[in-house]
């Protein structure tokens, strides 16, 4: 897709409405698994994100300076013997780009989405 | 978490994101690579115990629908790293050519078996943080029903492996040496980079930024999982590179080479006959000097070494070219040196007239140095030939600088690509064993612009790929040697001939597109009006032979050049009629001088011109020129020419018009007086203003000043 600069494509709007979502829920961080099932759990889609599509969007709201990302401290991963997780938090410039998309959206706010358990 | 055709995979997942984050710079591929890991496992974990078959498919619609944003991110993360080529793309292509064929293989597979292979099967591409060559991929344990497709995989990621690489190979092949830095050395190297960049760095809050940005990373703990000292260095340039865009900036990892030498007798050498040993194993930069067809001097030079080392051999090629009518100086694979050695060979191609090149900056000593050319060269100058110089993307640093100053001078024509980019001057500053960086700490201003290259390159008059810059620029030079040989060359004029034919074809469709010399870049007549206020003629083309030459002064009674100015016969000129300065032919020998440009005639024009001279020959009858061009007798003569003709040429159909010409028995003072010529018939076309003074008679000094376009009503 040809993008303009600073224009958001509707991958990247629905992951700041998403992050912006769960925000409101207490939940200000995620890593890029828990996004993409959160993603398909608010469209209905079963088929999650593609790894590609996912995380160059992810990168790419980063560079926006509408994410910000680190990761998680080496001895929780090490102690329960799983991979390091990268940890997006939406930042003040993310919200507001979500808040333009749901006015855009005709001031319509999602209703919170029934969650299945999203491994801690 | 097991799960029989999820593992495969998930394996093709983790192969794919191999292959495409494969020779990447460290940060980035790492980051990827742990994140699509972190993925998998958490996918894995969610669907513990649901239909396996399902889940395979899942995980590799996620691949093959993510592929072309991998591509793409890829491609991006290169031009990031300002390191995008063609082998770049070709590698991404053929990753994702074999990607695909995995999993077409492991689909089939998967379709047509429906078994499950015994749980201790293991398929291991590849080791995710290991290079592809250390560690090859390991396929070896795979047996018994999953054989049949994992032959195939076997025989096939060696074949793609060699057929892709072998650059890597023989990368791979020498070992750089490397030590592990802990916390500490970190630290030690990240406040000796910063503390030296806020000491030096030329501008004072691009070091403060640089450092805010890489106390942040520090914050966020980015160094704490490097442990090589050479990504250490990778990294660092890296990152300060990213706020700075300084491409003379780096953190450098010392090797630590063998012991010296032990002395040979006599004790060690000084350290300039250290440089020049060093030095001359390069043969100070000068690769190649040679006579192309057609006499054409050419000049590869891959570096600008100071002259105190360097000279002898700049002379001694500067010597061998004196002879030939046109210069080419191959800057493509020139990444830069000494300011004083590009001053010194730049003066070969001026006059003893010391001309202002640049003013350099330096902040550590706050000092201004200037740089002119000399007013004395060994050998012999190269004053009246024209100057090609080729470029490529790689031309940077000095070499930028060479081409600059020539091409704002108006003294050279650049052919190439646009160049590198970097304008500072850089100072080198240990941080401790391990360690040095390169500290830019100065800028250059140029003389004419007022401003330097830093960041964005010079930009080529004549665009063509660096592998045809010198095909087109030999052609170019052709082109001019076809109009100015003398009609007695009849051996060269076949060579110029004979060689224009075979480089136009050899450059085929490259070759339409390249202008003539004489008709680079007309100015549009509404912007062409020239009151010679710039004090400079750099809007304007000179073509000399003989002594003297065009010049801009202010002052009636002092000669712009006293070395060019006859004192047998004081200068004595009006004053400048408009404003501070005019254009004056100045001289201490017989000579012609050209003053022309290029003008294109977007709508009627009026020009207007304040012309004047003093003449101590007598102006030669127009019908007595023997040829069909300038260069004889005595001569004031201003035409309207032809831009494609040649540029002396007095052909009758080469000149469109006469504007004003001196006649025979004309007084010998000419006060400023108005020329008007209406160039209405003529609209819509480019044309060619020609100032064209001879004397070949006795002293003449030919003037104008205030010409102006006065665009007509409709």
């Amino acid at each position: 897709m040809r993008r303009k600069p600073g224009h958001l494509v509707p991958l990247e709007t629905a992951i700041c409405v998403c992050a912006a979502n769960l925000a409101r829920t207490g939940i200000t961080q995620f890593h890029g698994y828990e996004i993409a099932k959160r993603l398909g759990d608010a469209s209905n889609c079963r088929l999650l994100t593609a790894y590609g599509t996912l995380y160059r969007a992810l990168g790419r709201l980063e560079a926006m300076g509408l994410l910000e990302s680190r990761w998680e401290d080496p001895q929780i991963p090490a102690r329960e013997n799983r991979p390091g997780r990268r940890f997006y938090v939406l930042t003040a410039a993310g919200d507001i780009a979500a808040q333009e998309a749901r006015k855009a959206a005709g001031e319509m706010m999602p209703a919170p989405v029934a969650r299945r358990p999203v491994p801690a | 978490v097991k799960s029989g055709l999820l593992r495969p995979a998930v394996a093709c997942v983790r192969a794919w994101t191999w292959f495409y984050t494969w020779r990447m710079r460290p940060q980035p591929r790492e980051t990827r690579r742990a994140e699509i890991e972190s993925d998998l496992w958490e996918f894995q974990r969610d669907a513990a115990g649901d239909n396996s078959l399902g889940l395979a498919l899942h995980v590799l619609l996620r691949l093959l629908i993510g592929i072309p944003n991998d591509l793409g991110w890829r491609v991006e993360q290169e031009f990031v790293a300002g390191r995008l080529t063609q082998t770049g793309v070709v590698l991404s292509a053929r990753a994702a050519g074999a990607a695909i064929f995995f999993c077409a293989l492991l689909a089939i597979q998967a379709d047509t078996s429906g078994r499950r292979p015994a749980p201790h099967h293991s398929v291991n591409f590849s080791q995710p943080t290991a290079s592809p060559f250390s560690s090859p991929p390991r396929t070896a344990s795979v047996q018994t029903r999953w054989s049949a497709a994992m032959t195939k995989i076997r025989s096939f990621v060696p074949a793609l492996l060699l057929s892709a690489s072998p650059v890597l190979v023989a990368q791979n092949a020498a070992q750089p040496s490397d030590i592990a830095v802990d916390a500490a050395a970190r630290t030690e190297v990240i406040d000796g980079a910063l503390k030296a960049l806020n000491d030096a760095y030329v501008f004072p809050d691009v070091a403060k930024k640089m450092e805010e940005a890489i106390r942040a990373r520090q914050q966020r703990k980015e160094y704490d999982v490097i442990t090589s000292g050479r990504q250490l260095a990778q990294i660092l340039t890296e990152h300060l590179r990213e706020v700075s865009h300084d491409l003379h900036l780096s953190v450098n990892f010392i090797e630590q080479g063998p012991p010296p030498p032990p002395p040979p007798s006599g004790g060690a050498l000084p350290p300039e006959e250290r440089q020049r040993v060093l030095a001359g194993r390069q043969n100070f930069g000068f690769a190649r000097v040679e006579r192309l067809a057609g006499n054409i001097g050419y000049l590869d030079l891959r570096g600008f070494m100071p002259p105190a080392v360097a000279g002898e051999t700049a002379t001694a090629a500067m010597t061998f070219l004196a002879s030939t009518d046109a210069i080419i100086f191959d800057l493509r694979q020139n990444g830069g040196g000494d300011p004083t050695m590009v001053a010194f060979l730049t003066s070969y191609v001026f006059g003893q007239h010391a001309v202002h090149l640049n003013d350099f900056y330096s902040r550590p000593t706050n000092e201004t140095r200037q740089s002119w050319t000399l007013p004395y060269v060994p050998g012999r100058r190269l004053t009246d030939k024209d100057v090609y110089i080729l470029t490529s993307s790689r031309t940077f640093s000095g070499a930028e600088e060479f081409t600059y100053n020539l091409k704002h001078l108006k003294r050279a024509i650049v052919v190439g690509e646009t160049t590198g980019g970097g304008a500072h001057t850089v100072g080198g500053r240990r941080i401790n064993a391990h360690f040095a960086i390169a500290v830019p700490s100065g800028r250059p201003i140029n003389a004419v612009t007022k401003t330097n290259w830093e960041g964005v390159g010079v930009e080529p008059d004549v665009k063509a790929s660096a592998e045809n810059a010198l095909k087109v620029a030999h052609l170019m030079a052709l082109e001019k040697q076809q109009q100015t040989l003398p009609a007695d060359a009849t051996g060269l004029r076949t060579e110029v001939t004979t060689t224009t034919q075979s480089l136009r074809h050899e450059l085929g469709g490259a070759a339409v597109s390249i202008p003539t010399v004489e008709s680079v870049k007309p100015v549009p007549a509404s912007k062409a009006s020239e009151d010679f206020e710039s004090g400079t003629l750099a809007n304007w083309r000179i073509d000399q032979r003989g002594a003297g030459g065009w010049f801009s002064y202010s002052n009636g009674k002092t000669p712009p050049n006293a070395a060019q100015s006859d004192p047998n016969f004081t200068f004595d000129v009006p004053a400048p009629p408009q404003g501070k300065f005019a254009a004056v032919t100045d001289t201490n020998g017989p000579g012609r001088r050209i003053l022309y440009r290029d003008i294109m005639l977007d709508g009627r024009y009026r020009v207007h011109l304040t012309v004047f001279y003093v003449n101590l020959g007598t102006f030669s009858a127009t019908n007595t020129s023997s040829r069909d061009t300038i260069g004889d007798e005595q001569q004031y003569r201003i035409d309207l020419v032809l831009p494609s003709a040649p540029v002396a040429s007095l052909a009758k159909e080469h000149v469109l018009a006469n504007i004003f010409q001196g006649q025979p028995s004309d007084p010998s003072r000419h006060q400023p007086t108005e020329v008007t010529f209406d160039l209405s018939p003529w609209a819509g076309q480019t044309v060619r203003l020609r100032l064209a003074c001879t004397d070949f008679q006795g002293p003449l000094r030919a003037g104008v000043d205030n010409i102006r376009f006065e665009r007509l009503g409709q």
